[in-house]
């Protein structure tokens, strides 16, 4: 199957325009055809975006979402700011799976890589998908730990409180983290940088204590080494790339 | 239908095949404490309070079991009393006492089970009450949902997926944080009030009185 | 069939790499070498050999289970054994590199062992302590093979017992699977064979075959490293388990804080259909077989079969009650199979060698060998695959290396939170199924964690509750409140509040949730604490009575005990 790539960092420069949410509502296309003259693959994006608004996602295919390369310009160009990248983005997850209800926590994952976590108007298209109760899908994804359906800071950092871990030192680091951060666990800073949460094992127990930030594991670590951490990663991102 | 014949606690009963004992003892008063046991529903087999011994060698669930020929049930043997009656303790710890103003004083499963146990609340000082009490909750349009009173049981989720198809509410968080909740749907809820009077413990409010 | 053609192209291959021409060198990265910084092993080997103009080939092997190690490079240099290289930074790996290759320098400093004889100061590998009492045989391959390269699976005796199995009757094989006493390895300890046998006897189609690698247990890491290293040991186990059973749908439940593994299981499953080793007509022999991957979404209850399946079908990971067993009615309804990794990779090795090869090893009902994860307060950390019957003693001071800092062993735990802490007098037992059991703790999936005199056995109580109250699906009422109840005491106690009645009332709580719980994990969340109890009331004590921590661990108890007084 396959992945594709996170699109978070593309909507967290997006997130600024309040407009998004609002328009889609009311379908603000005034069908200028301006996505169909940047497609790179020739897709006309509206019609595709109405095709998932609306569940028909045997047409989506047909009028080809598959091969959507997720280039954004349609996104750019559209005068009106309709998040269109978002909801083909959505309408190519779909794609792959059948409709069955035994899809939904994959679906639920593959949404969260994508955005981070669970959007509200995503969950109600995929439970039109699945012919689910929108209900049904908010009760499983408040029962795993690794859905979330509020959007994480940009660094989720997340202590390993398995028990090599925790004989280690994490609850110390957990203090530590805490104070560094001002953030309590479970909580994402108010600037939206920062989420912090624990993990119940990385199965890195040699390395005790565990930090994972984004994937990213980082071993042995000690009240130093969280400073060092967090410092670095903070001027990493003042030169991107 | 077959007849089958059984003892509980010594006593001979007929019933017919395919009855589980619960609704064997019932019917003939005989009490075996439960709190998400519904005679209309599905027994969940959540609140494992029903807990009766077999046969004297397996301890069952009298909700989930069928009564077979022969049988010998037996509700109140003292392993039985020590299995439940902590757990008993441990759902009185965490209930939020209020019975003087509870819209389920006088018919709350609770209270019964109180009673038939004789509960001692001395020992449930020993245990550590919930440190915060949490907020009255709105549910559906119609309703209130108490938290701090609410056993779990799902007899409300279970009730209206039963009348509706598809329920309006869940359940919702895991573990301890696990509470009823309602989603968007609820808006189409048209008041029954099935689940206000089969709640067991009167943890759902109407807001019209 | 594997084609004697491919097969024989696989071995030549893989005798390239051993007995090369130009230097083979390996680089373990499976998550734990990547988090010791692999990667940067990696680059810094890779621009080391652009600079110095020097031909080599790199492999990306998983890890060899000798995590205190970690960054490891095993190196083949024509004509010379294969070494393995230990604790390396981006500099010294540079600088391996061109003493080795260049200067023909071997770095005795840096270097852990030679896979053969010992050369030059350098110790045979496996006659170092960590590996000497192992008998590896589900780990074979593990830090060996490439993991992503099918070939050289193959070139190792891969797929051999699928082949086997192909041409034997499937009662055959799980009657062979019967004798040879394999247990499930996920932590009940329930014999295989059986459930094999009971699954193929129910007559209802399609059956399913489920490997459970939701390894949850926290400080237990032996399915990931068995998937990241050597998954295709797990998948032919898997193949052999669904064509004894009848299957015709497979999956393979991995937790999605694995990604890793993830990654390698699914370049696996393709390689496999490459071979004509999954889908229709495998091998020609008329059995149909596919495998789906299924991510876990961060729950520990779906390690129980019942929660997994629930999972699967897309609801809340709520266990049912069992009977209908998930071999009669399972995933939708079903047959359906459900074994753990380390089960599915003896299966080959079974199948290969026959039952009495692997019954041979262990003691009384236990058979085989059995993986741990040796972590915590020990000198060598790792994963280890030891015979059955071995005693703690050896595990600990002899592979382990005892204890590090000069410290005194206090106690070790098994089994995860469903297990219990076992304490000194008890290093002498016997690692089985049934000793562990009667001591207290439980075989569980492979957790071993080794504590010293600073850990607060009130505070391993604790600790371990607050994972069952957090990881307690909510569903039965004993399991949901129970655990949040004792959480609580312990809490009080590890805060020097506890009141004289907490240890009663903790016995009482533990047997009644023992009791009255709808699964596994309520069934077992108490043991934690009945073992610390048995074995260690007396801190117990000192925390309630004399508000006091041996091990300094419950700082709160010093400071605010002070001020209440």
């Amino acid at each position: 199957m396959n992945k594709i790539a996170p699109v978070l960092s593309f909507f967290k420069k997006r997130d600024d325009k309040p407009s998004d949410k609002e328009l889609i509502r009311e379908n603000p296309c005034i069908d200028c055809s301006l996505c169909l003259e940047v497609c790179d693959k020739g897709l006309w994006p509206s019609i595709l975006l109405e095709d998932i608004k609306n569940g028909r996602f045997a047409d989506s295919k047909k009028h080809g979402i598959d091969e959507c390369n997720d280039c954004g310009d349609c996104t750019t160009e559209c005068p009106m700011s309709i998040p269109l990248f978002k909801y083909l983005r959505l309408g190519k997850i779909l794609s792959f799976y059948n409709g069955n209800k035994s899809g939904l926590i994959p679906i639920l994952l593959e949404l969260q890589s994508n955005f981070g976590y669970l959007p509200k108007d995503m969950v109600s298209h995929i439970a039109r998908f699945l012919k689910l109760p929108e209900g049904h899908i908010h009760s499983v994804a408040s029962f795993y730990k690794s859905l979330r359906l509020t959007p994480p800071g940009r660094r989720h950092v997340c202590i390993c409180r398995g028990t090599a871990c925790h004989i280690s030192g994490a609850p110390q680091l957990t203090r530590d983290t805490e104070k560094l951060l001002g953030i309590k666990e479970g909580e994402t800073s108010t600037d939206n940088e920062y989420t912090l949460d624990n993990v119940a094992c990385v199965g890195c127990c040699a390395l005790a204590p565990v930090i994972t930030v984004n994937s990213e594991t980082y071993g042995k670590m000690n009240s130093d080494k969280v400073q060092k951490l967090f410092k670095k990663t903070d001027t990493k991102d003042e030169n991107p790339g | 239908m077959n007849k089958i014949r059984f003892s509980i606690n010594g006593q001979q009963f007929d019933a017919d095949q395919g009855a589980t004992i619960m609704q064997v003892a019932l019917e003939n008063h005989i009490y075996i404490p439960h709190l998400c046991y519904n005679a209309d529903l599905v027994p969940g087999g959540v609140c494992r309070l029903c807990m009766v011994e077999v046969n004297n060698e397996k301890i069952v669930l009298a909700c989930r079991t069928l009564a077979e020929n022969e049988m010998i049930v037996k509700t109140n043997t003292p392993e039985i009393d020590a299995a439940i009656r902590p757990v008993v303790e441990l759902i009185i710890a965490d209930h939020h006492f209020t019975c003087r103003e509870c819209p389920a004083n006088g018919k709350c499963e609770l209270q019964k089970i109180m009673a038939h146990l004789h509960i001692d609340r001395r020992r449930i000082d020993n245990l550590r009450p919930p440190k915060n009490k949490l907020p009255l909750e709105t549910l559906t349009p119609f309703l209130y949902y108490d938290p701090n009173k609410c056993v779990r049981c799902g007899i409300c989720v279970q009730t209206c997926e039963k009348i509706y198809g598809a329920s309006h509410i869940y359940f919702v968080n895991r573990g301890y944080e696990t509470k009823i909740a309602c989603f968007e749907s609820a808006a189409h809820c048209d008041f029954c009030m099935e689940c206000v009077k089969k709640c067991p413990v009167g943890v759902l409010i109407p807001k019209t009185e | 069939m594997i084609t004697a053609d491919f097969r024989a192209k696989a071995e030549k291959e893989w005798q390239k790499i051993t007995n090369p021409s130009i230097p083979q060198i390996f680089i373990g990265m499976a998550t734990c070498g990547e988090a010791a910084g692999a990667l940067s092993i990696y680059k810094s080997i890779e621009s080391t050999l652009m600079k110095n103009h020097i031909e080599a080939r790199i492999h990306k092997t998983g890890c060899l289970g000798m995590c205190y190690c970690e960054p490891m490079v095993d190196i083949i240099k024509p004509g010379q054994p294969r070494i393995t290289y230990r604790n390396l930074e981006p500099e010294t790996a540079a600088e391996l590199i061109t003493d080795y290759l260049v200067n023909n320098n071997y770095r005795t400093d840096l270097a852990l062992g030679a896979w053969g004889e010992a050369i030059d100061g350098i110790p045979n590998l496996f006659e170092i302590d960590f590996l000497k009492y192992q008998e590896r045989t589900a780990l074979k391959n593990i830090g060996v093979i490439n993991p992503e390269d099918i070939s050289q699976y193959i070139a190792r005796g891969g797929y051999k017992g699928f082949e086997k199995a192909l041409c034997t009757q499937q009662d055959e094989i799980i009657d062979e699977v019967e004798k040879s006493g394999l247990r499930g390895l996920g932590g009940a300890g329930f014999p295989t064979g059986f459930k094999w046998k009971e699954c193929r006897k129910t007559e209802s189609y399609p059956k399913y075959l489920i490997c459970n690698a939701d390894e949850g247990d926290p400080g237990a890491y032996m399915d990931r490293s068995l998937l990241e290293s050597d998954p295709h040991s797990v998948l032919e186990g898997m193949l052999i388990a669904a064509y004894a059973i009848g299957c015709s749908r497979g999956f393979i439940y991995i937790r999605d804080e694995y990604p890793l593994a993830i990654k390698r299981v699914r370049t696996a499953i393709e390689q496999m259909g490459q071979y004509e080793l999954l889908g229709e007509n495998i091998l020609d022999s008329g059995f149909n077989f596919d495998i789906e991957i299924r991510e876990g979404a961060g729950a520990f209850v779906c390690g129980e079969e019942s929660a997994l399946l629930a999972s699967i079908e897309g609801n809340r990971g709520m266990p049912r009650h069992r009977p209908p067993y998930p071999a009669e009615s399972g995933l939708w309804g079903k047959p359906t199979d459900i074994n753990n990794v380390k089960t599915l990779a003896n299966i080959p090795a079974i199948i290969t060698n026959g039952a009495e090869w692997f019954a041979d090893r262990g003691t009384g009902s236990s058979k085989g060998t059995a993986i741990f994860a040796l972590t915590g307060k020990v000198a060598n950390r790792g994963l280890i695959e030891v015979p059955m019957g071995i005693t703690l003693r050896k595990i600990i001071f002899d592979i382990g290396g005892g204890i590090p800092n000069g410290k005194e062993f206090k106690a070790v735990q098994t089994g995860g939170p469903s297990g219990g802490c076992l304490p000194a007098e008890l290093l002498e037992l016997p690692i089985a199924f049934d000793s562990l059991a009667v001591a207290g703790s439980i075989m569980g999936s492979g957790g071993m964690v080794v504590l010293d005199e600073d850990t607060c056995m009130v505070d391993v109580a604790r600790f371990f509750l607050d994972f069952a109250k957090q990881e307690s699906c909510g569903q039965c009422i004993p399991c949901r409140l129970g655990t949040k109840q004792m959480f609580d005491i312990l809490d009080d106690i590890t805060k020097g509040k506890g009141r004289q009645t907490d240890i009663d009332m903790l016995l009482e709580l533990s047997e009644s949730v023992a009791h009255t719980s709808l699964c596994g994990l309520g069934r077992t969340a108490p043991n934690p604490v009945l073992t610390t109890l048995r074995y260690f009331q007396n801190e117990y004590e000192a925390h309630i009575n004399h508000k006091r921590c041996h091990a300094n661990v419950c700082r709160l108890l010093v400071e605010e005990g002070n001020i209440d007084e």
